[in-house]
């Protein structure tokens, strides 16, 4: 294709002003969240420099208003991650892998189970978890949260991919189905653990509605509930945005910094739901 | 040599171990979506509060659903959500992909971690910056209206201004996912296909009409579906920032249905609204599948 270099410098001009118009709601986070408090509604878009400072995270972190909450999220984020990881690669890998009756009607009752929307769940899911008496527990943040049809989705799509020869030498000498699949099929799957991983930290990282239905006790709000809580906990008139923004920041680095080193697995990921098309 | 005896061992060993592995996901989807999509519409036939004795009452709350003008507002407010995000995010999306994927060399990558950033923010943290940017006092937004000359709003406060207002923080959301799934379908066009056009004469618009959309047709269906399914049942950004109001002007349906079962306990009342809703979603993806596939054949 010509390519006319004049033509190429105007798209470059509207990406950058594309991108500044996207990025702006992010920069709005970071600079207020630097501002003093009388400072908040001045809408100059280069903050003053001789005002900003961190003050805003000291005074939220000293008020005990993130990290107990900013733990509660990890443990529930990393305890979903990794036990999902193992359900998920082995749920993926006896699809892929193995033969047993019944096999492509489990695999398309497991596809049929993301037709059903989360709205009409949401109410049954919480009687359900209040009579196993998990309400207001960890694992009740937990659970729920666990099963996952596009986890094993994924995983059988990679194991799919995979050569089967890396197992048929490993049979002859004797090792169980179940080996195989911790010896060979698991540490071969690295790319596919990264970005699952990724996805489900984010996910329950980020997640809000479920936590707010199932924890009325403060001590086990999540870093989210904790932020939305922050609104109304302070002054009603005078909201101090500044440091609710400092707050919203801390609880955004995580995904953040995962975005940026790991943004080349999620755009995989992200590609592969739409081959499901 | 594997007598025919061991081979039978082996297979039955195979499917156990094979079920096995598959039980902790099947039996979470069993109880969690399954058992859960069939006690909603046990819970709807009934009159509950969620605590004392499940009273059956047949048909009846849908039948004082269908009745209630609430139900038919917040379906018309659901209506036009679905109406104004579809719409723009399918347009927005496949713009931005078009855009990005006609940038050369390095500069390619950059736009598209940059657009694509607004993923890793929370509904939460999402829901609190716009609504500082729209402040109807001194936001961000008020100020660049108020530097070219237009009145202040009052954006999340005004009845007519609070749901547009919602499905632009949805579409900023949603943008950078539903792009790269746009953009890997893009790059999956051969570029020959382009230059035995641009031979023929072909100019930008027709190339797009001819050549892009057709071959890109089966990622629209699905961005268009995911979409459509996603926006009936969006009401976090809502929850964050509105609560449903002013007035009712951004109590969607799954919004009003939350707050029938979980703020007044009308469990029964609200498992037959979303009983209601979910026959509509999947009547509209029907619908679509069935729409897109007449369309282009």
């Amino acid at each position: 294709m010509y390519i006319n270099r004049k033509y190429q410098i105007i798209l470059n001009i509207l990406g950058i002003v594309l991108a500044a118009i996207i990025v702006f709601p992010i920069y709005t986070l970071v600079v207020t969240s630097l501002k003093p408090f009388n400072e908040v509604f001045n809408m100059k878009l280069i903050p003053n420099f001789k005002t900003i400072s961190f003050s805003n995270y000291i005074e939220v972190l000293k008020g005990r208003r993130i990290i107990p909450y900013a733990l509660n999220s990890l443990i529930i984020a990393v305890t979903v991650t990794i036990l999902g990881l193992f359900f998920h690669s082995m749920g993926g890998y006896a699809l892929a892998r193995l033969d047993f009756p019944g096999k492509k009607f489990i695999f398309r009752w497991i596809l049929s189970t993301m037709m059903i929307p989360f709205a009409a769940t949401l109410i049954p899911l919480f009687i359900i978890i209040r009579s196993l008496g998990l309400s207001n527990s960890m694992r009740g943040l937990i659970i729920p949260s666990l099963p996952s049809a596009f986890g094993i989705f994924m995983f059988k799509q990679f194991y799919n991919s995979l050569p089967k020869e890396l197992e048929d030498s490993a049979k002859i000498d004797g090792s169980s189905f179940f080996g195989n699949y911790l010896r060979i099929g698991l540490p071969l799957s690295q790319s596919a653990i990264i970005t699952l991983a990724v996805i489900l930290f984010f996910a329950n990282w980020n997640s809000y509605l479920w936590p707010l239905l199932i924890t009325q006790k403060r001590e086990l709000w999540t870093i989210q509930l904790a932020i939305a809580n922050m609104k109304s906990e302070f002054h009603a008139f005078k909201t101090p945005w500044n440091l609710l923004l400092a707050a919203s920041c801390m609880a955004a680095l995580p995904p953040v910094i995962l975005f940026f080193v790991f943004q080349k697995y999620l755009v995989e990921s992200i590609k592969m739901t739409g081959l499901k098309a | 040599m594997i007598s025919r005896k061991s081979f039978k061992y082996n297979k039955i060993s195979e499917a156990i171990t094979a079920y096995m592995m598959l039980l902790p996901d099947l039996l979470g989807l069993f109880v969690f979506s399954f058992i859960a999509i069939i006690y909603a519409f046990h819970i709807s036939m009934h009159d509950w509060n969620g605590l004392t004795e499940m009273k059956f009452i047949g048909i009846s709350n849908y039948l004082s659903a269908l009745g209630k003008s609430e139900f038919w507002i917040s379906l018309w407010v659901t209506a036009k959500f679905v109406l104004m995000y579809v719409p723009a995010i399918f347009c927005s999306s496949l713009l931005l992909a078009l855009f990005v994927q006609s940038i050369r060399g390095k500069m390619q990558q950059f736009y598209r971690l940059v657009y694509f950033l607004p993923h890793s923010i929370s509904v939460v943290i999402a829901g609190l910056v716009w609504a500082f940017i729209y402040d109807p006092q001194a936001g961000y937004l008020n100020s660049i209206l108020n530097m070219i000359g237009f009145e202040k709003q009052r954006f999340l406060y005004n009845p007519n201004q609070a749901l547009p207002c919602i499905v632009l923080v949805n579409v900023w959301l949603a943008l950078g996912f539903n792009m790269i799934i746009f953009l890997s379908a893009l790059k999956e066009i051969p570029i020959s296909y382009y230059e035995v056009a641009e031979i023929d004469g072909a100019n930008f618009i027709h190339k797009f009409i001819y050549i892009t959309l057709p071959l890109i047709r089966d990622t629209s269906i699905f961005i268009a579906i995911v979409s459509t399914i996603g926006a009936f049942q969006s009401f976090d950004v809502i929850m964050v920032m509105t609560g449903g109001g002013p007035v009712m002007s951004t109590t969607v349906t799954v919004l009003y249905i939350y707050k029938q079962a979980f703020e007044i306990s009308k469990f029964g009342y609200a498992s037959s609204i979303s009983f209601l809703l979910f026959f509509i979603i999947m009547s509209l993806t029907l619908l679509q599948l069935k729409l897109f596939a007449n369309e282009n054949r």
